[in-house]
């Protein structure tokens, strides 16, 4: 008999525009010890559908059918005798780990809670079994964690320390509601390979939700295709990669932007005008001060963007990659001067932009445009669609006609691929892709030159990303544009990037073409990044020798001497603590590393 | 051909609209929100015209009818206080004072208060440092010292009243609007704009102020009564309104003295007051709904 056991599953929701049918007869089994992916976009009924198994819908929420599990159907059961179940034989991890936590408590205050609210053990006992659990989910270092308040940890050892959380009780069913989602792939791989780990040691079984096809190839056993509350395909892992049965799952899997993918669809050439720089960026440092040491303490510089140089040609798209806080954010901010610079220089279109005043600074901004991650955020709530888009008309054109200004904006919507009737509607009211579109239909109502997309699709369904970057792609090809794209996403740049710049602590790593970067990645940072993008296909998954990052990102406040990476590489060497290696040429790329090109390092995908 | 008359239709179709003009309309549909405007409005046409209309003046003492109640035949419709004054009248005088001492205090608050804050929460660093110790000074300032020294100065006056509140009530409203702007400013399409070449002003009254909107209505609509209940203070300790003019504060007051004996005297202006200030509230708590796009 399988461990749960769920048939004829609906999940409704009543709300004031009329019921919600959530998920739709959704039947399903889970071994002991199996791990089961359920994959799906936003919207999909993923979430919903665990959340009723464990009684933890929202109050308008009504799930009926039958979910059996080890033989009691979970669904006739008292909320006591569930919740029982809940803590103890059924535990949950959510995809933020900083808002899982309470912020109040500290680690072992939240565990040892967790521990005796349903076993009446003693206060020592409870805090050993807490630091068994830590040490079992491998955080470094664990008795002195233990103490530690949330905010105090990276994200990568908040997740740790939820999934140790939730181990505590020693449970049958592990579910993971986006664990990685929040995360760096680095850190992505690291917590993937603890809980391969943790479901091969302690044999619990995995039920992980997500909509990345990746993390599901590499992890799971069997998995379920949900759309739109329905579910769409269920089989066996190599089932549903290889030959997939539904139309979803197929569409689903060629939308995923893949880091193996043997040819690029389409990516306009890069003009020839190579000797013109549109953009040039010299010795770019952006510090924030920052106080330190409490009220007394010094300031000491937040070294965010360390030395940055970069070119960018026309019509060329320029990937910038790099983890959270590696300063990619920052440095497109200080292209746009909307941060201030403390030292460097930015030219746009051969002039300077330091030395502008304001006035000759508006005007080059409508030369240079940029894209935010969030699509709904980066929309002033109150204003309609029509003036968001029409602002820029407004500012650097005052002398335009109202008719005039509304149909350009109705031809830039529609170039966007929206109908051009979304003028009096407002940003909530739009899905995210859409959102996303009216972000760009604003970048490009002055037809810049440049446009900066700062994670542009890292908050969008698979589906959707890729419509998305198609969008981008075509827009260059027809206007011109050259794009700075950046993304934490190693697979996204490749698909839309001519070349690619890998950040780490504020400072380049390497440059290369798209190529010559994937093909011969020299630094080993390159090298371990592209490593731990999951690659959606069971087999190769499987097979991959994986070089896993150990640690999490050093502080830019404090960073390390010399090389920035050397905390993390596997090659460093003494000369790397004392000497800053300097941007080097090395076959195709630009390289800042003392050790590229020795034999040693290799190639390690 | 068709294609593009139809184009031109759906461009017709979609003439733009501001967030004003659909707050507006939302407004309309909230009946609550309605009725007290228009109850507000009642009440304001009232004060201003009534008192033209009602055979005895406000400061007129009726001898013959001291401390009656409420009578057609005498023409006190509301009846009369101790000293025979009519209380009809009073109360719509009442109403003059208060009315206008919180539309105006309101006023200034909005006025100054947005500005004030928006612009040193926006501009940050020293400026908003300098302009916050600003308003710790006015608010470590005594309120009743103030007023005294005010009218020490400049003597006794009904316009020295407004400007006391005023310059006490926008501080509130400053903080309050900084607090907002300071998490508002790093936004996503607040550095939009920015990169657009949006002028900083600009940037203040498209994409900060109206973000603000709804806590200054929630506040706004608390200020209201919170200054009405202020003057009548003032009004008590002899600062503020004096004998014979009149407020609603220093009416409820004068009633609650009465109470007893004459009921009536409480009352009328107690109800007139608590009316108004509901009035403001329901209307507040329309705005507020009507300005955020997302709870249409």
């Amino acid at each position: 008999m399988s461990l749960l056991e769920v048939r004829n599953l609906d999940v409704r929701f009543d709300t004031p525009d009329g019921e919600v049918h959530a998920v739709r007869n959704l039947s399903f089994e889970l071994d002991r010890g199996e791990t089961l992916g359920v994959v799906g976009e936003s919207g999909s009924g993923k979430s919903q559908t665990v959340l009723s198994l464990i009684g933890l819908l929202a109050d308008n929420g009504r799930a009926s059918g039958t979910a059996l599990f080890d033989g009691q159907d979970l669904f006739n059961l008292s909320p006591g005798a569930l919740r029982s179940i809940r803590g103890r034989r059924v535990s949950m991890i959510f995809q933020d780990p900083m808002t899982s936590l309470n912020p109040y408590l500290t680690v072992a205050e939240q565990m040892v809670q967790v521990v005796r609210e349903h076993d009446r053990t003693t206060r020592r006992a409870a805090r050993d079994r807490c630091l068994e659990m830590l040490e079992a989910v491998k955080i470094p270092d664990a008795a002195a964690r233990l103490d530690c308040y949330p905010h105090e940890l990276s994200g990568g050892m908040r997740q740790r320390v939820m999934i140790a959380a939730s181990l505590l009780l020693d449970p049958q069913i592990l579910v993971a509601d986006e664990p990685t989602t929040a995360l760096d792939v680095t850190v992505q791989a690291q917590i993937l390979e603890l809980m391969k780990d943790l479901n091969r040691r302690l044999g619990t079984a995995i039920i992980l939700i997500t909509h990345d096809l990746g993390v599901i190839a590499g992890l799971c056993e069997r998995v379920l295709v949900m759309h739109g509350g329905e579910l769409k395909e269920q089989g066996n892992v190599r089932d549903v990669f290889y030959r997939p049965r539904h139309a979803y799952t197929k569409a689903l899997l060629k939308a995923v932007p893949r880091l193996d993918a043997e040819q690029l669809e389409r990516l306009a050439p890069a003009t020839s005008e190579a000797d013109s720089s549109l953009l040039s960026v010299d010795g770019l440092k952006v510090h924030f001060p920052v106080r330190t040491g409490g009220w007394l303490g010094g300031k000491r510089p937040l070294r965010a963007v360390d030395g940055v140089n970069l070119d960018l040609r026309p019509g060329e798209t320029l990937g910038i990659v790099g983890e959270s806080g590696c300063g990619k954010s920052t440095l497109a901010r200080a292209i746009l001067r909307l941060v201030p610079t403390t030292a460097g220089n930015v030219c746009l279109l051969g002039q300077s932009m330091g030395d502008l005043d304001k006035q000759a600074l508006r005007q080059m901004r409508r030369d240079a445009q940029v894209i935010f991650q969030d699509p709904l955020a980066s929309l002033n709530p109150r204003m309609t669609v029509g003036n968001i888009v029409s602002e820029p008309l407004r500012t650097h054109f005052p002398e335009l006609g109202a008719d005039e200004v509304r149909t350009r904006v109705a031809d830039v919507l529609r170039r966007v691929g929206l109908s051009g009737r979304e003028l009096n509607r407002y940003p909530h009211e739009f899905s995210g892709g859409q959102c996303q579109r009216i972000g760009i239909a604003r970048a490009l109502v002055l037809k810049p030159k440049v446009i900066i997309c700062d994670e542009p699709v890292s908050a969008l369904d698979v589906s959707i990303q890729a419509q998305i970057i198609n969008l981008l792609m075509d827009l260059q090809a027809d206007f011109g544009l050259a794009l700075i794209f950046i993304a934490h996403d190693l697979a996204v740049v490749r698909h839309i990037s001519h070349r690619i710049m890998v950040m780490y602590l504020g400072r380049i790593m390497e440059v290369a073409s798209r190529r010559a970067l994937y093909e011969t990645p020299q630094h080993p940072y390159t090298q371990a990044l592209i490593s731990a993008v999951p690659i959606p296909d069971p087999d190769k998954e499987r097979e991959r020798d994986r070089e896993l990052l150990p640690g999490d990102l050093p502080s830019p406040i404090d960073p390390p001497s010399g090389c920035g990476f050397r905390t993390r590489c596997r090659f460093a060497r003494e000369r790397c603590r004392l000497e800053t290696p300097e941007l080097r040429s090395l076959a195709d790329s630009l390289v800042a590393c003392h050790r590229a090109g020795e034999a040693a390092l290799g190639r390690a995908r | 051909m068709s294609a593009s008359e139809q184009a031109i239709q759906g461009q017709e179709e979609v003439a733009g609209r501001s967030l004003w003009v659909d707050a507006w309309r939302t407004l309309r549909k909230n009946r609550a929100a309605m009725v007290s405007g228009i109850v507000i409005g009642i009440m304001g046409v009232l004060v201003v015209v009534g008192p033209w209309f009602s055979p005895y003046s406000y400061d007129f003492t009726d001898w013959s009818n001291l401390s009656i109640g409420p009578s057609l035949e005498t023409g006190h419709l509301f009846g009369t206080a101790t000293l025979g004054r009519d209380l009809f009248v009073r109360t719509l005088y009442g109403g003059r004072i208060s009315l206008m001492v919180g539309l105006s205090a309101t006023l200034v608050s909005l006025l100054i208060g947005i500005s004030y804050g928006a612009v040193a929460g926006y501009f940050g660093g020293r400026l908003d440092n300098l302009m916050m110790r600003i308003v710790d000074i006015l608010y470590a300032m005594p309120f009743m010292f103030f007023v005294i020294l005010l009218m020490v100065f400049f003597g006794r006056n009904l316009f020295l009243i407004f400007v006391a509140l005023g310059a006490i009530i926008w501080l509130d409203m400053a903080r309050i609007v900084r607090g907002q702007t300071l998490s508002l400013k790093h936004r996503e399409f607040v550095e939009a704009a920015r990169a657009q070449g949006v002028g900083t002003f600009a940037v203040i009254r498209r994409h900060i102020v109206p973000n603000l909107l709804g806590v200054v209505a929630v506040y706004v609509t608390l200020t209201i009564p919170q200054v009405i209940l202020m003057e009548s203070f003032l009004s008590f300790l002899g600062l503020g309104v004096q004998e014979p003019m009149t407020s609603w504060g220093a009416l409820v007051k004068d009633g609650s003295d009465e109470m007893q004996s004459s009921p009536w005297l409480l009352l009328f202006p107690a109800v007139f007051l608590a009316m108004t200030l509901f009035c403001f509230n329901f209307l507040g708590d329309g705005m507020r709904d009507a300005l955020d796009p997302k709870d249409r």
